[in-house]
């Protein structure tokens, strides 16, 4: 642990504020034990009150993520990707942006380290290479530092920003450009897993095809989507300069610049029919490392911009939606907690005792079956995970996925156990923020 | 802090009452139903309730008719059949307790808990006066106290591990002895449970009460001498 950095790096408030998040999780898991019916109750009043919102705005709004048509006046516009270290792999997504559909011509620009001779060649793009430095791991975010370098060097209106991993179809940006409006500041494209062998793969297969679905269009419903993708959107040059490009300090740039973008009055859509697709973690270990990333961005980024909630400037996203997830995230680290720490603590010190019991007369056995759970978690989490299935259907058939029957134990685990890990990793990440943990942007 | 979200498209806010209107059909559909269920399960208890009114009165009647009959053959055969019947009212009031248990979205009723328990000593009781009237019959019971410890700390998980391998030992035990034992909770503030806990002298839980010797632990090896202490002979 890096007692300097506990107080130095972060503010002291972000601290506090994590503290608090720490103390109420606290309080729910030693209170749900005594409150068990008023909790139950009033989460799922909320949890339904919310999953009503969802329904009736995704009927609603039908046509608020559906393709728009293209403005008049034709805007400018550059695909920009990166890629250091020699990064073949870069290739494909630049072939892929090469055959992107606009009608006007759309330049392509790749920062670099200078390293990735195998684009020298190429006629159709353009190379920012930036100083090695910049890429090195005295950066907290390289990817924030090098776009924000690079990026400085381009005039256009729009920018088509990809990964280096990213291969987004032919039609990815003219799907896009319709919705950039007056204060329509980014617009997101879908993506979607490239990779899907693996039982890893597919679990992600399926999140993806589940968090891109229903939840985005409703989300966008609301004007409340709070990142700008990364790995494959639209940006507004002239929004992002006004917010002065990527927090570099931040390992989540990409939802980081969200919130100064929302903070500066604007809106991030989100375009259903522009679709991307992406490598994704097929290691354990990757995948740990990804995650952790994302929630150590996650809350760094609320801890910095915790004056959204409630706040009546960004109408329902400050009100109800931001709120609610930050509820609910709070309910589900807590319930995680409860569960894993004090049902496993119990089932350990029963065996414990069970075992010696047992030994005693010269039986060595073991109950398995011996976990207390609480009448109304139990229904709530029934409820939840029935109401996650309809919207994972839902959201599947919205992403035009099919659930063969490959993926049906990989739905089994994504449905019952996925959550709960994400969950831990999460509840990691935010021990890992406290305490000040000096991490670093890693390309997964 | 910031400036305003502004948008080309507003988000209806009626969507927020709507769902506020649609939850509170919810609401009170869901407590209707609690209600309706709740109804449901008051009719069930009232009907617990008159078939062990029915069984006092049976008991009574019986107890009445014993007084008359001379033989003790007769004698016997009215009490097995007293027995029977005292057997059945239990056998259901405990389907009902696990049903009710395994269904509970409230806890289980207490006052339910509580007459299952109070069938039981009585079951017992009336097991004591046909082993001492009709010794023919060779039955014999005991008592089993097991422990109820309702806050979630590690001493209650040590005291159900030691119940569950001590029930399988009592089970065992009265299986080899052709014994039958009363279940009860091992607490004091019941008064007749207090007044049998005293009478025995039982001072923790898991513990059997056979043949007014009480036992806190089985031996490792269950012998004939064993059994024996216990006016038990092995088959």
């Amino acid at each position: 642990m890096n007692f300097k950095s506990l107080f130095n790096k972060n503010k002291i408030s972000n601290k506090l504020f994590l503290l608090f998040i720490f103390i109420v999780i606290a309080m729910f898991v030693h209170y749900s034990f005594k409150l068990n019916w008023f909790l139950f109750i009033t989460l799922s009043a909320i949890f339904l009150y919310m999953t009503i919102i969802f329904i009736f705005t995704y009927f609603l709004y039908p046509e608020i993520s559906k393709t728009k048509k293209l403005p008049a006046k034709l805007p400018q516009v550059v695909a920009v990707t990166y890629a250091f270290n020699d990064w073949t792999a870069v290739r494909y997504t630049v072939e892929k942006l090469k055959k992107l559909k606009y009608p006007k011509k759309v330049p392509i620009y790749v920062i670099t380290d200078g390293t990735c001779k195998f684009l020298d060649s190429d006629k159709d793009i353009t190379q920012i290479v930036l100083p090695k430095k910049y890429f090195t791991g005295n950066q907290i975010n390289v990817k924030a530092t090098i776009m924000n370098l690079g990026l400085k060097k381009i005039k256009t209106d729009y920018l088509f920003c990809v990964d280096g991993d990213t291969l987004p179809n032919a039609d990815a940006l003219i799907n896009m450009v319709g919705f950039m409006t007056k204060n329509v500041a980014v617009v997101n494209g879908i993506l979607l897993p490239s990779n899907n062998k693996n039982f890893l793969e597919k679990l992600q297969t399926l999140e993806y095809n589940f968090s891109w679905g229903i939840s985005l269009r409703v989300l966008s419903a609301l004007n409340s989507i709070s990142v700008a993708v990364g790995g494959m959107c639209l940006i507004k040059k002239a929004a992002f300069d006004k917010v002065g490009g990527y927090d570099e300090t931040n390992v989540t740039e990409d939802r980081e610049l969200a919130y100064r973008l929302m903070e500066e009055g604007y809106v991030i859509r989100c375009a259903e029919s522009s679709r991307g697709y992406t490598e994704v973690p097929n290691t354990i270990k990757s995948f740990f490392n990804q995650r952790f990333r994302w929630y150590t961005g996650e809350i760094a980024t609320i801890c910095k911009h915790k004056k959204f909630l409630f706040n009546h400037n960004q109408d329902v996203f400050g009100l109800i939606v931001l709120p609610y997830t930050f509820i609910m995230q709070i309910v589900g680290v807590a319930l995680v907690i409860k569960m894993l720490f004090f049902n496993f603590k119990n089932w350990l010190i029963f065996n414990y005792y069970y075992l010696l019991e047992s030994l005693k007369y010269g039986v060595l056995s073991l109950q398995f079956s011996k976990f207390v759970y609480l009448p109304s978690t139990t229904i709530m989490g029934g409820m939840i995970i029935c109401i996650f299935i309809i919207f994972a259907l839902l959201s599947f058939s919205f992403s035009d996925f099919e659930l063969k029957p490959k993926y049906y134990f990989p739905f089994f685990i994504f449905s019952s156990l996925y959550g709960a890990g994400l969950l831990g990793i999460y509840i990691y990440s935010m021990i890992r923020e406290f305490l000040g943990s000096d991490y670093r942007w890693v390309k997964s | 802090m910031g400036k305003k979200l502004e948008s080309d498209h507003k988000v209806n806010k009626n969507i927020f009452l709507a769902a506020l209107l649609f939850l509170l059909i919810f609401i009170v559909a869901g407590y209707s139903g609690i209600m309706l269920y709740d109804s449901y399960k008051k009719d069930t208890l009232e009907y617990d309730y008159s078939l062990l009114n029915q069984q006092v009165l049976l008991d009574d009647l019986y107890d009445n008719y014993l007084e008359d009959v001379n033989s003790q053959d007769e004698k016997c055969a009215i009490l097995v059949n007293q027995l029977d019947s005292q057997l059945e009212v239990n056998k259901e009031l405990f389907e009902r307790l696990t049903l009710i248990n395994k269904n509970a979205i409230v806890d289980t009723d207490n006052k339910l808990k509580y007459t299952y328990v109070l069938t039981n000593i009585k079951l017992w009781l009336h097991y004591n006066k046909i082993t001492k009237e009709c010794k023919d019959l060779n039955l014999t019971s005991g008592l089993y106290f097991y422990p109820e410890v309702k806050s979630d700390n590690s001493k209650r998980e040590m005291l159900y591990a030691k119940t569950i391998v001590f029930q399988k030992k009592l089970q065992e035990f009265d299986k080899a002895c052709n014994y039958d034992s009363f279940a009860l909770p091992y607490l004091s503030y019941i008064p007749i449970l207090n007044q049998i806990i005293s009478d025995y002298n039982v001072t923790q839980s898991p513990a059997a009460v056979v043949n007014g010797k009480v036992i806190y632990e089985f031996p490792k090896d269950m012998n004939a001498e064993f059994y024996a202490s216990y006016g038990c002979t092995l088959k």
